[in-house]
């Protein structure tokens, strides 16, 4: 009888997670906040690196936006996701950013799709300490991305962020970042992007509990 | 679903040689269970009515559902003994592809039943049995399965093509699946009766599907499905074979690329001069 473990040869159509971080890198981030978000991004990715099916499922992707909007950093597995070093100056072109992030996606789908790659429903990351007007496209459109389960719209103020503003565009309840606990955010982050790379098909999943939630 | 009639029995067809089945079955837990100290929520059942008839089901129970390793575990147990009173009842070899499907669409329904009636008022509800269920019928000239949600049944033929005898339909996220529980599951149940000569086949939960299915056509791959059939055409030693499909689940690589419960069942026509 033939080695059954040695003579199978196995696909390897691994499931993709794309998340893309659009973070605030104006002027008012100077100083420790982007200091503590540049720490966050290397602890998400070491954090990453530790789980055996988050390495492989999980891309990442980051826009920037201050006074224009840059893409940082565009898809990446893990062991290819080398954290930038952002710095903070400009002013908070917040729409445009979140609209990069999406468009992102939704091209990120259609090559998954083209490619026959499996995928989870993907994560949009917003961080900010900004106050803009004129949000209501996008408003609108993350609240029908949502509706269609076209992505999952995560909105995380820190300190000086208008909260207001983070209510009305996220569907979800926007969370406000104690302190400048970016390290503990992106560990959060982490948790729960491997949380969703293990999850088996109809599986909910139950985020972790976030440490780094300022309670008002 | 009406009941099955009987008058088919009447035409006095003649019980047809039957041929003889290897059969071996694995089961492991997932890695990600064993981190939540979850038990295995996989279940399978595997029955032979009468000699040559060989049934087999897997279910997959979903892992955030509390009651699923119960909704399994009933879906197995129930739509096997279903189909095991239809086919002595209508004690027919000759039954039509309509009568089959008919067969197989009542075992589902009593197995969906059988969860309902664990539903406690105030204590569950029919999503927390929440379960895949995949159900086989081999036999010597027909191979019939019915499945709802994911994991796969692929065949081997006499001229050694691989066919997917029902598998996953994707939606668009890959942890998205419909299950026996869910509302209007049976709608989509998928139903395939073949006339023909099998000689093996593996019927598997999804832990595996994405291992040895392409995406998302869901073709069988021939590097994955060549030597495990071939692996269980030769094999003649049923306790070697189920240790080393054990090892095979539980083995390094498999774990290093999936976290699932895995559960994989297969059989295989024994040779006349075996049977």
């Amino acid at each position: 009888m033939s080695n059954l473990e040695e003579s199978v040869e196995f696909i390897d159509n691994q499931p993709r997670c794309a998340c893309t971080l659009i973070l605030d890198t104006s002027g008012s981030m100077q100083g420790q906040a982007i200091d503590e978000l540049n720490r966050g991004l290397q602890a998400l990715r070491d954090d990453l690196m530790e789980d055996n099916l988050a390495r492989r499922r999980v891309e990442i992707a980051i826009v920037e936006f201050n006074s224009k909007v840059r893409l940082v950093q565009d898809f990446v597995t893990v062991p290819n996701f080398y954290p930038p070093h952002l710095k903070a100056s400009g002013l908070t072109e917040m729409v445009g950013g979140i609209n990069m992030g999406l468009d992102l996606l939704q091209a990120r789908k259609t090559i998954y799709n083209q490619n026959g790659v499996p995928f989870y429903r993907p994560w949009a990351f917003l961080i900010t300490d900004g106050q803009v007007d004129n949000y209501g496209d996008v408003a609108n459109r993350i609240r029908q991305d949502e509706q269609a389960k076209r992505v999952v719209f995560f909105a995380v103020g820190v300190k000086g962020a208008d909260r207001q503003c983070l209510n009305e565009i996220s569907v979800r309840e926007p969370k406000m970042l104690q302190d400048f606990q970016f390290r503990e955010l992106f560990l959060w982050l982490s948790n729960s992007m491997k949380r969703i790379a293990q999850t088996q098909p109809g599986e909910m999943v139950a985020l972790p509990k976030g440490n780094w939630e300022a309670i008002n | 679903m009406t009941a099955v009639e009987t008058e088919v029995t009447a035409a006095g067809d003649e019980i047809k040689p039957t041929c003889s089945w290897k059969i071996a079955a694995a089961q492991t837990r997932g890695l990600s269970h064993q981190e939540l100290d979850l038990p295995c929520q996989d279940a399978m059942s595997i029955a032979m009515p009468f000699p040559g008839t060989l049934i087999i089901a897997v279910a997959d129970g979903a892992g955030s559902a509390k009651e699923s390793l119960t909704g399994a575990t009933l879906a197995v147990r129930t739509s096997v003994e279903s189909l095991c009173r239809q086919l002595i009842e209508v004690r027919d070899f000759g039954l039509a592809d309509f009568h089959w499907e008919t067969i197989l669409g009542k075992s589902f329904v009593e197995a969906r039943s059988a969860i309902e009636e664990n539903v406690v008022a105030g204590e569950t509800v029919l999503d927390d049995f929440a379960t895949t269920l995949i159900v086989v019928v081999v036999r010597d000239d027909l191979i019939a399965a019915a499945q709802v949600g994911d994991g796969a049944t692929i065949i081997e033929d006499e001229s050694g093509t691989l066919q997917g005898l029902t598998v996953p339909v994707p939606g668009e996220y890959v942890n998205e699946t419909i299950f026996l529980t869910s509302k209007d599951s049976l709608l989509t149940l998928q139903r395939r009766v073949l006339r023909k000569q099998t000689k093996a086949v593996a019927t598997f939960t999804d832990g595996l599907q994405l291992l040895c299915l392409s995406w998302p056509d869901c073709s069988p791959s021939q590097q994955f499905f060549a030597p495990l059939f071939r692996f269980i055409v030769d094999s003649t030693d049923e306790i070697e074979t189920e240790r080393q499909m054990s090892n095979f689940l539980g083995s390094k690589r498999i774990q290093e690329l999936t976290e699932d419960d895995l559960t994989l069942v297969l059989a295989a026509r024994a040779d006349d001069d075996e049977s």
